[in-house]
């Protein structure tokens, strides 16, 4: 191939050069303007489709962050409500067993009561929190009060009205953060173990098993006395005032001169003439109180049976008559639930029978069990008190124990959100580097780029205009 | 002698003239482009013999020839098709790429992760109202950069296609051009030599005509050209066809044509926007249109199954309409699969669950969807049939389907709260349960009560079942329950899953009824003279927990022999899958405390309450799990609670229903206020893997699409600037060819000028000789 060059060949091989060259030099501008080295996806479509990916993972990534920032809000929030919760609980405890000392008086015990009572509602307070509007501990029941009072029986009682779904936020692409606590897990969890009687008339759990919440109690009433009485004499008042129930047998020592019903204290019979010949109380070793009449005592001895007839309540309005012989006695309180089988068969004294489902009572109730046992809302004697306000402390410990195991739960995932939000703020950087590198402009090269350019721009401007200005005919003369 | 001396000189002048001239003409065009240098072709002349000497006879100037390679000038078209092709590409793809806004913070895919960043923001507080109108803002804002990038792309495709009229003109401009200059070299070389300048011009046109289409230029004898355009003639050396642009208004698209004829171009700048406008436009709507389309399915599925912030729904009007497809007037007639509903529908059921507002019960139903065979009226009189529910379709053949009073309905993937609500199981009436149907009966076959006024008989006719020999428990329920002598002897018959009841309508210990016998009493495992009594104490079963299996099922509970929960020693609730395979036993007797919940299958728990449960009299309980609670994928066919409307991308929009009133987003699954599921269930639609998308999920699809046509831009510019330096290496070995270079010609022209000289200075002396001769003579 001969070379043949000509002016145009020349002068269009210029242009392409200083066209590339200001191009080179455009490009770097731009970069160094935007401070990005892909502007265009078709820069580099292979560093861009990178970059766009990374930053997808970066969004998702700040949108984990978002929600487990919120997540551990909700968290903390729980826990402080929650150690509060569990304080309370050992306050309640504390003045419980202030409260079981004998020598306190009914008034310090009312005091004690009164405490336990504002521990009550500060404790109902805190599991009806809210938060931003939200309730904290309502699972995903939120825009109501998690623990509302109903009351049944001329008792309030609290119930759970949340339900049990906890909130969850997304912290990654396949894992989830629980955030709230629903909040019978803490204050209202159920660990059914059967019904218990406190023991003050007798009754006892029959055969069949029980359904029921909380406690409840049993009433039973003394609906008169039978008795077939001797040596003159005779029930008091029709024995109308009698609280002792079932057959019990009566033992008059004329010689002696005592009087005893079962294995009750023996007591002298009151010498005619004293203030209470006519309504004299003889009590079991139960307490069950026969009244009696000596007005009329012959001072012979007598020994005999007494009947107090009865019936038992769950409400204190409907009463169904026992006979003392039923093992298994159904008695079934639709207001509140409850289907409860009594063994009638030792039911000796009247009274109001509390009956616990346990490990089913929930903190509230707790609280107000023994707040109302602490004022001795039943009027009952130190011993049968001392016995209720002991059978307490195990639903207050079991209620304090829910709690805290809740606490560990919400502290656990608390942490899990903490370090889980470490770890994504290392994986954010380093994404974000990734897609810097990527992405962004590297200045000293563009710079250096840039000069190079411009460099060769100046070459190649110098060089034409020196080779194009020459021409044959300079020399022609 | 002497004449040849001057005829020699005359013919040297002449030549050097011509040869001078020529030089003039190659100077003059130095820089005309496509211009061929040219140049004189001389030779001696033809000797003659005078004696015995072949004498000289001068110089003879023979022709003007070009200095011009065709094979050269063919490539140098070629290539010119080519980087048109390239060029009109290429700026196509960079308005695509700027449409797409791949890196830029307002382009879809950056709007599309906003949209999920503030859904995930939303389930942080599921009944934040503010977030709640974020999120459906977002996912708005979302819908608008879509349909304004599908009405980008649908705008370029109108502008390629008026370029493609632009370009057709030009080329029209140029094949006439062409036959004009035809015309004048046939005419020119036909009476004198080759037409140089004329066909430098035609070459010109042609090259130019190549950046436009890609030609075939073939030359005939006279020096006639035919330029063929894909195959067809464009110029003949007697006619000139006219492009013209076909736009074809039912798909859009446009086609080229020559003399009416379409034709296929693939080269120069048409060749480049025709295959833009004809598949790789098509191609970025198809794909922004599937993108679209996935999405909007994707996500209505998840959301239609959610339930809003108010709770249960009262009325749901659905967006895509029934069509009649007979034309026969009636839509019920048409296959629910064939009603020219936008989405797929599949064999599988659609849960309808019913909320009572008073108690909060759900009762949860299924409605069987059978592709094949379940036609729009059967589906809508399953519908109707729900209690508390009622369903039409309005004049266009969209559903509306509303509750009663007091009554919500949702399509959530729920539990029911009170299984059993006929009181079957440990109930208060007098109750007794067949074992699973179907019951093989046959024609006259009896079933003998004893009822509160007395003994009657019920018979069955074959008329009443399908397949009497197979009759189902909601057959026989059917048949009991018309009998008008049962229903005054206050009993009543239902169908639990498989199983018959019939029980008393009354509660409580007093209520009592006999099984007298009866030759049916067999097929249903009774015994004659079975009494049965109701109780004081109900044995409520509560559910609780949520199911984790993803397939539809049951549970069917029965007890294994008599007893009290609680109480009885060895009582056991046995628990069947709904084809009948036990799957767990309950101890429910001694030692389990009335209420506990136990766990069953897959999440779900079960607690009993005190009461009697009874084998004998056929206690049943049957809980509907459900896994799925739309698989046959009908709320998103349906457009019934819908998060997005529309199909493609041009149409995607949220629901306006959503955007007057972010609280109907259905952000929860059991509508309580701070439940997220469904909107985590929603996130988890749109970010998962498709098989539709090749396994992709959503944005990595839109990403792809972005990073597509980025790819295509980078390959087509690589491609321009390495056919631009051919190009330029074609042109400069063309130059080199027939270039003009003055040095070269200045030289030539002294030269010239010297022979002339030289040419008359012989003249000179050969008229001086002339003379002399003449003197003498």
């Amino acid at each position: 191939m001969n070379i043949r060059p000509t002016q145009t060949a020349a002068l269009s091989s210029l242009q392409s050069g200083l066209f590339m060259n200001l191009a080179k030099i455009v490009r770097a501008q731009e970069q160094l303007a935007t401070g990005k080295r892909i502007l265009r996806v078709s820069d580099d479509p292979g560093g861009a489709t990178l970059a766009l990916a990374y930053g997808r993972r970066l969004g998702d990534t700040e949108r984990f962050l978002a929600s487990l920032q919120s997540g551990r809000n909700l968290l903390d929030s729980s826990a402080t409500r929650l150690e509060e919760s569990g304080e309370i609980l050992v306050r309640t405890r504390e003045l419980l067993l202030q409260g079981m000392n004998g020598t306190l008086s009914n008034a310090d015990r009312a005091t004690l009561a009164q405490s336990v009572e504002q521990l009550r509602e500060r404790l109902l307070e805190l599991a009806n929190d809210q938060v931003d509007g939200r309730y904290l501990f309502g699972g995903t029941a939120t825009d109501g009060a998690p623990f509302s009072a109903s009351t049944i029986h001329g008792v309030e009682r609290i119930t759970y009205a949340g339900n049990a779904d906890a909130q969850r936020v997304q912290v990654g692409d396949d894992s989830y953060l629980q955030t709230t606590l629903p909040g019978f897990e803490a204050f209202s969890a159920l660990q059914r173990s059967g019904a218990s009687y406190a023991g003050l008339t007798g009754a006892r759990a029959g055969t069949s098993a029980d359904q029921g919440t909380g406690f409840t109690r049993l009433y039973a009433r003394h609906d008169g006395t039978s008795a077939a009485l001797g040596a003159g004499l005779a029930l008091a008042n029709g024995g109308a005032d009698d609280t002792l129930l079932g057959t019990h047998s009566l033992v008059v020592d004329g010689v002696a001169g005592t009087v005893q019903l079962d294995n009750g204290t023996t007591l002298s019979i009151p010498p005619a003439g004293s203030a209470n010949v006519a309504d004299f109380v003889v009590t079991d070793e139960n307490g069950a109180e026969l009244h009696l009449d000596f007005s009329a005592y012959t001072g012979a001895s007598f020994s005999g049976s007494v009947t107090g007839a009865a019936s038992l309540s769950l409400d204190g309005t409907s009463y169904t008559a026992i006979n003392f012989s039923e093992t298994d006695l159904e008695l079934v309180d639709g207001a509140s639930d409850v289907v409860l089988h009594v063994d009638t068969q030792a039911i000796r004294r009247e009274g109001t029978e509390l009956v616990v489902f346990d490990g089913t009572v929930n903190a509230f109730d707790t609280l107000r069990g023994i707040a109302d046992d602490l004022a001795n809302v039943d009027a009952l004697d130190f011993d049968a008190l001392s016995e209720r306000l002991n059978a307490w402390l195990g639903e207050l410990d079991r209620n304090h124990e829910n709690v805290l195991v809740s606490l560990g739960g919400v502290g656990a995932r608390a942490q899990h959100a903490a370090n889980l939000t470490e770890a994504l703020g290392e994986q954010g950087a380093q994404l974000d580097a990734l897609r810097s590198n990527l992405e962004d402009a590297d200045l000293g090269t563009v710079a250096l780029e840039l000069s190079r350019a411009q460099t060769t721009l100046e070459l190649v401007q110098a060089t034409s205009a020196r080779l194009l200005s020459t021409s044959l005919l300079d020399y022609l003369r | 002698m002497s004449l040849l001396g001057f005829d020699i000189g005359v013919r040297a002048l002449l030549t050097a003239q011509s040869r001078l001239e020529t030089i003039g003409h190659n100077l003059a065009n130095a820089t005309t482009p496509g211009y061929s240098r040219q140049s004189v072709l001389v030779s001696a002349s033809t000797p003659q013999t005078i004696g015995a000497l072949l004498q000289g006879g001068g110089v003879q100037a023979d022709a003007i020839q070009r200095a011009f390679d065709a094979v050269l000038n063919g490539r140098l078209s070629q290539q010119m098709s080519a980087l048109g092709r390239l060029d009109a590409s290429g700026s196509t793809l960079m308005q695509i790429e700027t449409l797409l806004g791949g890196m830029s913070e307002t382009g879809p895919a950056k709007l599309l992760e906003k949209m999920f960043a503030s859904f995930s923001a939303l389930a942080t507080a599921a009944d934040d109202g503010v977030l709640r109108s974020s999120a459906v803002q977002s996912a708005s804002a979302f819908a608008g950069r879509v349909n304004q990038l599908a009405g980008d792309v649908q705008s370029l495709k109108h502008t390629v296609a008026s370029q493609l009229e632009i370009g057709a003109r030009r080329v029209n401009e140029l094949a006439s051009r062409i036959s004009v200059l035809n015309r004048e070299i046939v005419n020119a070389e036909a009476s004198s030599s080759a037409a140089n300048d004329l066909r430098d011009q035609r070459e010109q046109a042609l090259r130019e005509l190549s950046s436009h289409v890609d030609v075939r230029a073939i030359e005939d004898e006279r020096g006639g050209m035919r330029v063929l355009v894909g195959g067809r003639m464009l110029v003949s050396p007697s006619a000139t066809a006219t492009m013209s642009v076909a736009h074809d208004p039912t798909d859009d698209s446009v086609s080229l044509r020559i003399g009416g004829e379409e034709v296929e171009v693939l080269g120069g700048q048409i060749g480049g926007l025709l295959s833009m406008s004809r598949s790789f436009l098509p191609k970025l709507a198809g794909d922004v249109d599937a993108f679209a389309r996935n999405l909007i399915y994707e996500v209505n599925r998840a959301h239609s199954t959610g339930v809003a912030l108010d709770g249960p729904f009262q009325a749901l009007r659905a967006s895509h309409a029934l069509v009649d497809q007979d034309g026969d007037g009636n839509v019920d007639d048409e296959l629910l699969a064939g009603a020219g509903l936008p989405f797929e529908i599949e064999d599988g059921e659609l849960v309808v669950n019913v909320t009572d507002r008073d108690s909060g019960d759900i009762e949860t139903h299924r409605i069987a969807i059978d592709t094949q065979r379940t036609t729009v009226g059967d589906f809508l009189d399953a519908l109707e049939a729900l209690p508390h529910l009622s369903a039409q379709l309005d004049a266009r053949g969209t559903l509306r389907v509303q509750a009663d009073a007091g009554f919500g309905f949702d399509f959530a993937k729920r539990l029911e709260s009170a299984p059993d609500s006929i009181g079957s199981f440990g109930g208060g009436h007098a109750s007794l349960g067949s074992g699973d149907g179907p019951f093989a009966l046959a024609a006259g076959d009896t079933l003998d009560f004893v009822g509160n006024s007395g003994t009657f008989s019920v018979a069955f006719q074959a008329g009443d079942f399908t397949n009497i020999g197979a009759a189902t428990a909601d057959e026989v329920a059917r048949v009991l329950n018309a009998d008008s002598t049962f229903a005054a002897n206050g009993l009543v018959a239902s169908a639990v899953g498989g199983a018959l009841v019939v029980q008393t309508v009354g509660v409580g210990a007093t209520q009592s009824f006999t099984l007298q016998g009866g030759t049916a009493a067999g097929a249903f495992g009774w015994s004659a003279g079975q009494v049965v009594n109701g109780s004081d104490v109900v044995a409520t079963p509560t559910i609780s927990g949520a199911y984790t299996g993803s397939a539809n099922g049951a549970l069917v509970f029965r007890p294994n022999i008599d007893g009290t929960i609680g109480t009885t020693a060895g009582l056991v609730v046995e628990v069947f899958d709904a084809n009948g395979n036990k799957l767990t036993d309950l101890q429910v007797g001694a030692g389990y405390q009335p209420g506990d919940e136990l766990e069953v299958v897959d999440g779900v728990k079960v607690a009993f309450a005190f009461g009697h449960l009874s084998a004998t009299d056929g206690d049943v309980l049957r809980v509907e799990l459900t896994g799925d609670s739309d698989s046959a994928r009908l709320l998103p066919a349906l457009g019934l609670n819908n998060f997005f409307d529309g199909l493609d991308a041009s149409t995607l929009a949220v629901r306006g229903t959503l955007l007057a009133d972010p609280d109907q987003l259905a952000a929860s699954v059991t509508g309580a206020s701070g439940d997220a599921s469904n909107l985590l269930r929603m996130l988890e639609a749109a970010q998962g893997e498709l098989a539709a998308l090749d396994g992709n999920s959503l944005d990595e699809r839109l990403a792809q699409i972005v990073g597509d046509v980025g790819f295509e831009l980078q390959t087509t510019n690589d491609a321009y600037q390495a056919e631009q330096l051919a190009l330029d290496s074609l042109e400069a070995r063309r130059e080199q060819i027939s270039g003009v270079n003055t040095d070269e010609e200045l030289v030539a022209l002294l030269e010239q000028q010297q022979a002339y000289a030289a040419a008359a200075q012989f003249l000179r002396v050969v008229s001086e000789i002339t003379n002399e001769l003449l003197d003498i003579v």
